[in-house]
């Protein structure tokens, strides 16, 4: 991580990382959307619409997972003082956004038909639009201030603030009598799912994560690409000024 | 043709909508990346290039100060750490291998000379 700070290194390695991962995600999704659409057997209770959990759960997990990369490099920023730390929480936060609306818009499209309405103000759901509000409001933030420097620690103590929200969402179903169910996958005694389920689950879950993380690393190399543009046009002003006076 | 049976049009929307925002964030993001590239690039053909950017010569010249070799401001803060570094490493080097530094006198010499300075009384200068 230490030899990552530099950003000429960082963006040597993205270069290299890139098409590799490319490749994966696009392997992963392929195969993770012929399982999900074409092998997987309908659920003997939700019918076909078990194909929505498909991407709608992924996409949640993502969701939270983009936001504990956030707060992560948020602790980077204000403790370590990483220069990429600020980078990597800024540009997470478009894609977790991305992420936490999609669950949000295909799970109320598989609540309509199996609840029988889109949208509940449930514990589960609630908090899943508190986290998205949180990430319009980190880029709102980033986007109103104009010193990256400033920015970032600003942005930083909201995604820390805001990172409580995290365990909330988790443990929402459990705490609370929610309509959303409880935890199925990742539970004390073991998946309730049957396998021919969880697997093309698991398949668009790293297909998922392999999209989040190439996303990433481009998003973060055109920011570290900005902020060198924005440098340079700074000492373009500042040379103009000079060779008027 | 695959089935989706009696709820297809909520299981097509779902994928649907999941594709356009993907494909959006997809597009966007390669377009910014494109975009800062191009304008790095425009910027360095008008010959305004990042200091640590510049002809390698200069940072391994003697006279070359760290300041002269860092970027201006930004995330440019590790490498210009690493410059200062580098060129002050080059720089401590040439310096000790150019220059014939005067080597020091052993420690009891020097403590020696020191007793024998102490040990001489001072004497006044006469008033003219």
């Amino acid at each position: 991580m230490i030899g990552l700070a530099n950003p000429t290194r960082f963006l040597s390695l993205v270069d290299r990382v890139v098409p590799w991962l490319t490749a994966l995600t696009m392997i992963l999704l392929g195969l993770g959307l012929y399982l999900a659409l074409f092998v997987a057997p309908p659920d003997y209770q939700q019918g076909e619409t078990v194909r929505i959990m498909f991407i709608h759960v992924p996409a949640a997990w993502l969701a939270m997972f983009g936001y504990t990369v956030i707060a992560v490099a948020a602790l980077g920023t204000l403790i370590w003082r990483h220069p990429l730390a600020d980078v990597a929480a800024k540009t997470a936060a478009p894609i977790g956004a991305t992420f936490t609306f999609v669950a949000l818009v295909t799970g109320s499209l598989w609540g309509k038909p199996m609840w029988g309405t889109y949208w509940v103000w449930d514990a589960r759901l609630t908090s899943m639009l508190i986290l998205l509000l949180l990430y319009l409001g980190l880029i709102a933030l980033w986007q109103s201030i104009e010193e990256p420097g400033r920015a970032g620690r600003t942005a930083a103590i909201l995604a820390l603030v805001g990172a409580i929200n995290i365990p909330i969402i988790k443990f929402s179903v459990d705490w609370w009598n929610t309509l959303h169910q409880p935890a199925s996958v990742f539970r004390a005694g073991g998946s309730t799912i049957d396998a021919s389920l969880l697997t093309p689950l698991f398949v668009m879950a790293a297909g998922f994560t392999a999209l989040f993380m190439l996303l990433h690393l481009l998003a973060m190399r055109a920011e570290i690409l900005r902020r060198r543009v924005r440098a340079l046009q700074q000492t373009q002003v500042e040379r103009a000024t000079l060779a008027e006076a | 043709m695959l089935d989706l049976g009696p709820h297809a049009s909520f299981i097509v929307a779902a994928y649907g909508v999941t594709a356009i925002a993907v494909a959006a964030l997809v597009l966007i993001t390669l377009a910014d990346d494109r975009s800062q590239r191009r304008k790095l690039a425009e910027l360095e053909r008008q010959g305004i290039r990042r200091r640590s950017a510049r002809s390698p010569k200069t940072t391994t010249t003697p006279k070359t100060t760290p300041a002269m070799t860092a970027p201006p401001t930004g995330v440019e803060t590790a490498e210009t750490t690493t410059a200062k570094t580098k060129t002050a490493k080059t720089t401590t080097t040439k310096i000790t291998t150019t220059k014939s530094v005067p080597k020091r006198k052993p420690a009891a010499k020097r403590k020696t000379a020191a007793r024998t300075k102490s040990a001489t009384p001072r004497t006044r200068k006469p008033r003219s």
